[in-house]
């Protein structure tokens, strides 16, 4: 038996809190202010895996439409990989705000390393280890370089379009526990400053929920 | 949860399999239905539209308490089937954390389209041995469209090239 045709369509067109038990809370921008607090209720580790799984069932989904078999994801196994060749790097982009607790991220693992001896050797030998290509068709973006690895798409950055220097983010870098890695990630600020020329498409989204992500952590401080 | 290699089923596809084997009636929508289509809005919830009839409700009651399902921000909120199938027939949105990762429920499309209409139009995506299935990437649009937050907005010029670029792609099959 039907229910009584819906008398408020969109969910969000008279409420951004919907009443109920399980109801969620959404910012006027769409931003899921119930998922931001259930991460910030995680560990570093338990997002990094949530958002991985979510990713790779995604990935399966299109892989099934595509009729491909799913592209490699293991985020842990890079940052790892970087982080035993013995790299000074930074987790930048989506999978570093991811860590932080956003609802929003990226595919690709997004890094920053400083050009310089000993890393730009250290970097070559741990892209072998992890048997990376160079993948030339992306967008040039200013990336120092983009890789498909066996475990994922590794964007390493050298510098940054917003100015900061690897040297400033690296030194206010937060240093987080993956259980066998550990690893240094660019706080919310930095990771916000590298999103603030965003004015639309997905970058946006991710600002507006890093933005939302600091009112939330703000209120709870 | 952890991250399993690629080879094994995500959490995800298996909080899918345990709703489908309830026989509730669903469509995947929102940022892994947007990713499946090609484009990379990554989130870390699975949306799903279910159809909102009593019947189908009270399933997807059962598939909560099997998932250990409770409020997303709240783990001490816990559904409990059969009391808190009520919630699901009185409300139109939820939030749910479950040993599976979080899921978020609709009961109506944002553009307040047929649950029969949207339906109709599934692609059945395979997963494993499972079929998913997702929404159109018409009907995604067409859900962005009347939801349009900011969100919603800033996702559509991808979801347009995307739809453009698979009409130019069945034209030349």
């Amino acid at each position: 038996m039907a229910l009584p045709a819906n008398p408020r369509p969109s969910k969000h067109a008279t409420t951004q809190r919907p009443a109920g038990k399980f109801a969620e809370e959404i910012s006027p921008f769409g931003i899921s202010r119930t998922h931001l607090r259930g991460n910030l209720r995680e560990t570093a580790d338990q997002r990094l895996d949530r958002m991985v799984d979510a990713v790779r069932f995604g990935l399966a989904l299109r892989a099934g439409r595509e009729g491909n078999a799913p592209p490699p994801l293991n985020v842990r196994a890079i940052l790892c990989a970087l982080t035993a060749a013995g790299i000074s790097f930074v987790l930048i982009g989506g999978w570093a705000e991811t860590i932080h607790g956003s609802t929003a991220g990226t595919e690709e693992v997004a890094v920053l390393v400083d050009p310089v001896a000993p890393d730009d050797a250290l970097l070559r030998q741990a892209l072998e280890r992890l048997a990376a290509r160079p993948k030339l068709d992306r967008p040039d973006d200013g990336a120092a370089g983009t890789w498909e690895t066996s475990a994922g798409r590794l964007v390493v950055w050298s510098t940054l379009p917003t100015g900061l220097s690897v040297a400033t983010v690296r030194q206010r870098a937060v240093q987080v526990d993956l259980g066998n890695c550990r690893l240094a990630v660019a706080t919310l600020d930095d990771l916000e400053g590298m999103l603030a020329g965003a004015t639309s498409g997905l970058p946006l989204i991710r600002l507006e929920a890093l933005r939302e992500l600091r009112r939330l952590v703000a209120s709870t401080e | 949860m952890t991250q399993s290699g690629a080879g094994e089923p995500s959490a995800r596809a298996r909080l899918c399999r345990l709703l489908l084997a309830h026989a509730v009636e669903l469509v995947v929508i929102g940022g892994i239905a947007i990713q499946a289509h090609g484009i990379p809005h990554v989130t870390g919830d699975l949306d799903v539209l279910c159809r909102a009839t009593t019947w189908n409700l009270e399933r997807l009651g059962r598939a909560l308490a099997a998932s250990e399902a409770s409020a997303r921000d709240q783990p001490e909120l816990k559904f409990i089937y059969p009391d808190d199938v009520a919630e699901l027939v009185a409300h139109d949105a939820f939030a749910f954390d479950t040993r599976y990762g979080a899921l978020d429920v609709l009961k109506w499309a944002p553009n307040a389209w047929d649950f029969d209409a949207i339906s109709r139009r599934v692609e059945h995506l395979p997963v494993g041995d499972m079929l998913v299935p997702v929404a159109h990437l018409d009907d995604l649009i067409a859900m962005k469209r009347f939801a349009d937050r900011p969100n919603d907005r800033a996702v559509l010029p991808a979801l347009l090239e995307r739809q453009r670029q698979q009409r130019r792609d069945e034209r030349r099959r």
